[in-house]
Formats: C-alpha cells, sequence, structure tokens
C-alpha cells in the first residue's frame, strides 16, 4: 500500500476528520503510520483502487466513495475487496456519522473537483461499471443558457433515452444536476462536446459519480410531507414511494437521496407523525442499501403488512434482520443483489420466512402456508365499546347527572356543584405523570396529589381526602377553570340499584385560560340516593395528559355523539341545554323501553350468558327488561343448575 | 365519629394496596385464581364489554391474551355516609397505569373496584377496566 502517495492524497486536516468521526482519536491516530486499523486500510485501498481505475487523478470530494462504503465494495477487487469487507463496519461510522462537512446544501465546490471521469470525448470504454449509482453532470459555462434549453438540447441529443435530471443548480456559471443511473450518466458524458448551442459554443458535458449533499431543515421535511401526501392512497392505506428520488415536484429543488440513511429517516419520521395508520409501503427502485431507518416503522405502523423493496441494492439477506419486528403479510425483494445469492428458490423463501414467519406472498408469488406450531399468541382482544350502561334507567339518570354535574364544573362558578355532594362526601384527586414525558405541566395539581404509592404517611393520606360538602366545595373551586369534551367521555354504570350506582366516566378537558397540554380523566361517583334525589359519596378523580391522538382529536366530534351508549342503551337522544339544576333534584323517569332496544339487549344476553335468543328473550322480560337483573337471575339459577339445558340449545 | 372515620380511610388504603398487588399478580402470573377475588354475583366490564358472574369473568381472563401490568397510581375511599346510613364494609379503588399484551408496547389504563368484605374475604363488587385510548 503506497504510504507515501496516501499521505499525499489526504492533508492532515480530512486525515483527523475521518479519525475524529471513528470516536477513537487516540487509537485511530496513532495507528495511521502502521497501517493496523481498518481505518487506514479502508483509505488506502480506497485510494489504490481509484489509481488504478482512473488513472492519476486527484481526490474528488464528490465521489461518493467518500460518502458510503457500500460504493466501495463494489469498486475494489480481489484481495483488497476481502480486506475492506472486514472493516466495512467499522468503516462506515466515519462516512455517515458526524464528519462536519457533510449534509450540506448543494454540491460543494472545490479545487480539484472537477475532474473528467470519463476516458475523453465520446469514449466509447465508460469505465465506471456500477449501475446503482447517482451521477453528478456538469456542464462548465451552462450557467449562461436557460434551464429549458440546456435541458432540451440534452434530451433531444440523447433520444429516445430519457432522463430526469435531479437538483438543477447554476453554481459559478456552471450547470450541475444529477442522474440516478450508469446509463444516462454514460449517454450524457458520450454529449460532450457534440452539441453545438446557438452561441456556437460547444457543450462540454461530463459526469462522473456523485452524491447530492441534503440538509434536513423545516423547509424540506414541508416538500417531503407534500410530495408524500400526492403519493399516499387513504383509501388502500398505501404509501408510494417508488423512485421517489425522481419526484416531478421534488427533483427540482429538494434532493430525495432516499438511499441516505439521514434521508429515509426523515421519511420514517414523516410516517409515524402523519400515518400511523399505513398497511402499505412501496419503497422499490430507490437504490436502498440499508435499512435499519426502517426499524421504527415496527412500533410507529403496528398495521404495516406490505412493503416493497424490489430492485434496490440491498447485498445480503441478513441486512432484512433489523426488520423482523414488521409483521408483513407481502413482500416484494426482486431485483436486489441479495436475491441473486439463493440458488435454490426454497431455500430463499425459507430464509425471509425466518425473518418474517407471516409472510404469504413474496416477490408477486403466494407462498404454501407455513405449518408452525399452535402456540404463538395473537393478541385479540376484545371489542373497544364506548359504553357500557347497566339499565336503560340507569342510563337516563347518568346521562342527566352528568350533563348537569359537568354544566356546572365547566362554569365560571362551582359553588352550586355542592348540591350534588352528599354532607359527608369523600373527594380525592391522584395524578399520573405520563411516561417519559417530564414536561407534563401537571405541576398546579401535584400538592393535591393523594397517589397512595407517593404519599405514603397516613396522616397525609387523611388530610388529601377532603371529606365532607363544603371542603369538597372550596377544594373543587381551587381547581383551575375546565371545558370537558362531552363527546369524548367513556360512560360505565355497572352497578345502579335502589341502593347505589356506581359510575366511571373517562374523557378530555382543557384548562380554561390556560396554555396548558390537554388533558385526560378518569372519575369514579359512588352515588346514593336521597330524598327524592342522588347525591354523591365518593369522587375520585385521576388526571393525567392526553395522547398525541387524543390531544387532536379533542373538542372535534360534534356533541350529539352522546357517550352513553350500550348494547342495552336506548336510542341516543340530542342532549338538550339544560339550566344548571340542582342534582339532587333528578328523579329517574320510569323507561318505557323500546322494541328495538331489546332486541339488542336479547342479543347482549346471549352473548353473555350462551343461552339461545328464546330463553334469553324470556329472562328478560321477566326480569322487566332489566338487563342486570335478568344476567344476575341467570348467574344465580346457572350455578344452582337450574337453567334447562334446552336454553343452550342453539 | 372522626376516629372511626380514620379508621375506615386507614384501612381503605392499605386493602386497596395490599388488594391490588394481589389482583395484577393473579392477573399477569396466576390466571386460575382470578375468580376467588370476585364476588359470585359481580360484574366486570372491560373497555365497555359487560361480564356478569364470577365463572363467566374466569372465562374471560383465560381467554385474554398474557398481560404484564405496570401500576403509576392508586387512589382509595371507604364508602361511608356518617352514622345515617350503614353500608356493608366497602371501599373504591381506583387505578392507572399500563398494561402489556405479550410483552408488546404497553398502553395506560384506567381501572375502577368496588371492594367489599364478604366474611372475612375482600371480593370484589364490580371491576370496570378501560384504556386510555381505544
Amino acid at each position: 500500500m503506497p504510504k507515501r502517495n496516501n499521505r499525499a492524497q489526504l492533508n492532515r486536516g480530512s486525515w483527523k476528520q475521518i479519525v475524529w468521526a471513528n470516536e477513537e482519536p487516540s487509537r485511530y491516530y496513532y495507528e495511521h503510520d502502521d497501517r493496523g486499523s481498518d481505518t487506514t486500510r479502508r483509505v488506502s485501498i480506497l485510494s489504490k483502487n481509484r489509481i488504478s481505475k482512473f488513472g492519476n487523478r486527484k481526490r474528488d470530494n464528490d465521489v461518493p466513495g467518500r460518502g458510503r462504503l457500500d460504493d466501495d465494495d463494489v469498486e475494489m477487487a480481489g484481495a483488497a475487496f476481502m480486506a475492506a469487507k472486514a472493516g466495512r463496519y467499522k468503516g462506515y461510522i466515519p462516512k455517515g456519522g458526524p464528519g462536519p462537512s457533510r449534509d450540506r446544501v448543494g454540491p460543494r465546490n472545490r479545487g480539484g473537483r472537477h475532474v473528467q471521469i470519463a476516458n475523453g470525448p465520446g469514449s466509447s470504454s465508460y469505465p465506471l461499471q456500477d449501475a446503482d449509482k447517482w451521477y453528478k453532470i456538469l456542464i462548465p459555462y451552462g450557467g449562461k443558457y436557460e434551464k429549458s434549453y440546456v435541458l432540451r438540447i440534452l434530451l433531444s441529443y440523447v433520444s429516445p433515452f430519457v432522463f430526469v435530471p435531479i437538483a438543477y443548480r447554476i453554481t459559478n456559471n456552471d450547470v450541475s444536476f444529477y442522474v440516478d443511473d450508469h446509463k444516462a450518466a454514460q449517454i450524457l458524458s458520450k454529449a460532450n462536446k457534440k452539441i453545438t448551442a446557438t452561441d456556437g459554443f460547444k457543450l462540454i458535458v461530463k459526469a462522473f459519480p456523485g452524491v447530492p449533499h441534503v440538509s434536513v431543515d423545516d423547509r424540506y421535511k414541508e416538500k417531503l410531507l407534500a410530495a408524500m401526501r400526492g403519493r399516499y392512497n387513504a383509501e388502500t392505506k398505501a404509501l408510494d414511494l417508488r423512485k421517489f428520488h425522481t419526484d416531478q415536484n421534488l427533483v427540482d429543488d429538494v434532493l430525495v437521496a432516499t438511499f441516505r440513511p439521514s434521508v429515509l429517516s426523515v421519511i420514517v419520521d414523516l410516517i409515524a407523525e402523519h400515518i400511523p395508520e399505513l398497511v402499505g409501503l412501496n419503497l422499490d427502485e430507490n437504490k436502498l442499501f440499508t435499512l435499519e431507518p426502517l426499524v421504527p416503522l415496527a412500533k410507529k405502523t403496528p398495521n404495516l403488512s406490505v412493503l416493497h423493496l424490489g430492485k434496490n441494492r440491498i447485498p445480503n439477506i441478513r441486512r432484512l434482520d433489523c426488520l423482523k419486528g414488521l409483521k408483513l403479510l407481502e413482500l416484494f425483494l426482486d431485483g436486489n443483489p441479495m436475491c441473486d445469492k439463493f440458488t435454490e428458490e426454497s431455500v430463499y423463501v425459507s430464509e425471509v420466512r425466518k425473518i418474517f414467519p407471516k409472510v404469504i406472498r413474496l416477490d408477486g408469488a403466494v407462498l404454501p402456508p407455513p405449518i408452525v406450531f399452535d402456540v404463538s399468541e395473537e393478541v385479540k382482544l376484545p371489542p373497544y365499546v364506548v359504553s357500557f350502561v347497566c339499565s336503560p334507567e340507569g342510563q337516563q339518570v347518568a346521562k342527566q347527572f352528568l350533563e348537569q354535574y359537568f354544566n356546572i364544573y365547566d362554569s365560571d362558578n362551582r359553588q352550586a356543584i355542592g348540591d350534588a355532594y352528599h354532607e359527608n362526601a369523600h373527594f380525592s384527586l391522584a395524578i399520573t405523570l405520563p411516561k417519559g414525558d417530564g414536561n407534563h405541566k401537571l405541576n398546579q395539581y401535584m400538592p393535591d396529589n393523594r397517589n397512595l404509592m407517593r404519599v405514603r404517611d397516613a396522616n397525609r393520606r387523611m388530610k388529601l381526602l377532603i371529606n365532607g360538602k363544603e371542603n369538597i366545595i372550596s377544594k373543587l373551586k381551587e381547581l383551575p377553570l375546565t371545558k370537558h369534551d362531552l363527546a369524548s367521555f367513556t360512560v360505565d354504570l355497572p352497578i345502579f340499584n335502589p341502593q347505589l350506582m356506581f359510575l366511571n366516566i373517562s374523557g378530555i378537558f382543557i384548562e380554561r385560560k390556560l396554555h396548558l397540554p390537554t388533558r385526560y380523566f378518569s372519575r369514579t361517583f359512588v352515588i346514593v340516593p336521597l330524598g327524592g334525589g342522588f347525591v354523591i359519596i365518593n369522587d375520585l378523580l385521576n388526571i393525567t395528559n392526553a395522547t398525541e391522538k387524543q390531544a387532536k382529536a379533542a373538542f372535534t366530534k360534534p356533541i350529539v355523539e352522546t357517550p352513553v351508549t350500550s348494547p342495552v342503551a336506548t336510542p341516543v337522544v340530542s342532549p338538550v341545554a339544560s339550566p344548571p339544576v340542582a342534582t339532587a333534584s333528578v328523579v329517574p323517569a320510569v323507561p318505557v323501553v323500546p322494541d328495538d332496544v331489546k332486541e339488542q339487549m336479547v342479543v347482549a344476553m346471549c352473548q353473555q350468558t350462551t343461552m339461545n335468543p328464546l330463553w334469553s328473550r324470556k329472562c328478560l322480560e321477566e326480569n322487566q327488561w332489566n338487563f342486570n337483573a335478568a344476567v344476575a337471575v341467570f348467574t344465580q339459577l346457572h350455578s344452582e343448575q337450574k337453567v334447562p339445558p334446552e336454553a343452550f340449545v342453539q | 365519629m372522626e376516629q372511626e372515620r380514620r379508621t375506615k380511610v386507614e384501612q381503605a388504603c392499605r386493602t386497596a394496596e395490599e388488594f391490588i398487588k394481589h389482583y395484577y399478580e393473579g392477573l399477569d402470573r396466576r390466571r386460575n385464581v382470578m375468580s376467588r377475588l370476585y364476588l359470585d354475583t359481580a360484574t366486570l366490564l372491560w373497555n365497555g364489554n359487560g361480564i356478569a358472574g364470577k365463572e363467566f369473568i374466569q372465562k374471560f381472563f383465560e381467554n385474554l391474551p398474557s398481560t404484564d401490568h405496570i401500576v403509576s397510581s392508586i387512589d382509595s375511599q371507604p364508602l361511608t355516609t356518617g352514622s345515617t346510613c350503614h353500608f356493608p364494609l366497602t371501599i373504591v379503588v381506583s387505578v392507572s397505569g399500563f398494561i402489556a399484551f405479550c410483552q408488546e408496547q404497553p398502553q395506560a389504563f384506567q381501572q375502577q373496584l368496588l371492594i367489599t368484605a364478604e366474611g372475612d374475604k375482600w371480593k370484589i363488587v364490580s371491576d370496570c377496566f378501560r384504556f386510555q385510548e381505544p
């Protein structure tokens, strides 16, 4: 390895930069001269390689080998290739890593860069063999012509071949743009000095491997997002990013070098934020080499089941290992170098299935179903039902109670709320700190937080349990003014009987006049009859922050979707704004159960008791359509084995 | 009077803490004993799905994918209205935390329990569970 030559090519500064990026400065710095480290080896091979292949020329800053090791693999041969392989993972770090001069806007313009790689004008033996690279096309003095003119004469010269100019720029009167394949670069380089422009000059066209530089800022992200929106099919939940770097909306001014991990990561972040429901993702023909940036999709897009990675540069099936978390049903890999490494179809399929056991379509072909053990646990949960109310009367009372309660609670003066509480009622507040969010801004509630896991002292526990109507009123008046999103409420009323009502609600609220995160609460009321109405004897409030999704959806749904619905609920009635009436005056109306509700109750009864519809109906009728009572009677009789077997004949 | 309330409050706190421990340990590790924590006529509301009777509740849990719970907050109060009304010894417990199914991503949940003393055993009268986000 040409030690001296190497030193001549790399000045001290750039060498240091590579060493520094390895994050082991002392070791690599001092090992530089003994050629022992991987870094050293890699750089040496690279330079040697360039010399042998491209003749004696200076270092080119835009040669992609400087940016990605993957290109080295292709360029290097024989023993040098093997040596470089051994060091590839270490070698990768300095290049994609924090090298200070990476990720800038536009191509850098430094001395020694404008070197023609082709063997000369019209050379038929184009020396670059890698069809997968990007190439930079440079037209010195091209800046004096209109962009449309330059492109028109070039396209007409290469016709019928077509290329897409990416990131057309004029720098110091030179025109530069990128093309994404070898053939385009080859054909364009043949145009060198062949086209005479209107002013009589012959157009100089140079081509050499070049990677566009990308600076990821908000404007860039916005542009990407807009382009992604255009490629998203909301109906099928599929995002088509095939050949994304040639997107008509992006080629002019935003470089979407998708194969660069930093760019792909931004795309993945945008997906996670804006389309978490994504089911299908097409990344065909993006020159992808490393798939690590896709890893977060396993968590961020749990429904992603179709992934197309065809015609990329994935060199080895092991590159897919990092995507193990994706629950793919359909995968497209054809057209990657990794596929050529399999001679047997069955081995290929089984290797893919080791990583994605559920894949049923691979490269468009339907696979025979795999034989598996019957132990894998599918997470199948019962459906989420917004409300459960045990009886129609309960439904009425709960609905009225909640409307009136939150009408007063959300008003400027909570004084009137006292009427809803028993003389000796209890109220307490517990705060659930959101996971991993230091900026929860729940501090104002902390002095009242009675979370028993934090408050260990018996006296303090006593003090934080507010007792008596008057004390509760003043405590509730102390808490920030609120506005609750009634449409977000879930209502569970598991017990509603003459002695007791157990009411659990949850939903979204905000603190009025304060710019604080949207909150989520759950609240438990134990309510007992008193006089002609009802009063609260226990009130347990739990407050935390709403999730991002909840915060976004807050106050967007119309209130007509009253939350009080259940298999046994009465039909939804648009709530009429009722004046704040003291809750104690609420008297339950005697309900008449409509027929359609009865049918719903029969269905619910069948589900719960496994009795057939006939017997379910009978049981409900005998219990005056009180669902809870009917279930209780059934449970009682069933435990005594008094339910006749024919009740279960379906 | 105040001393009696204090006793009840302290008992509610202690019972809640102990009970919650048994409850989630049972659900996460020993599902077969879950029905013992419920009254015969208990009700479970699980994300709005109603299940009545401890045998059905047991069956429901056995069909549920394996779980891991992390409790982040517990609060508890005794059911009492002073001297005028006598409940059987009953407490209400409110819990929040995170639940993960089959080692998947944990999600926030809220749960409220009404627990009563039946003889010398604490039993659930009503159990109400919900995810924070559907």
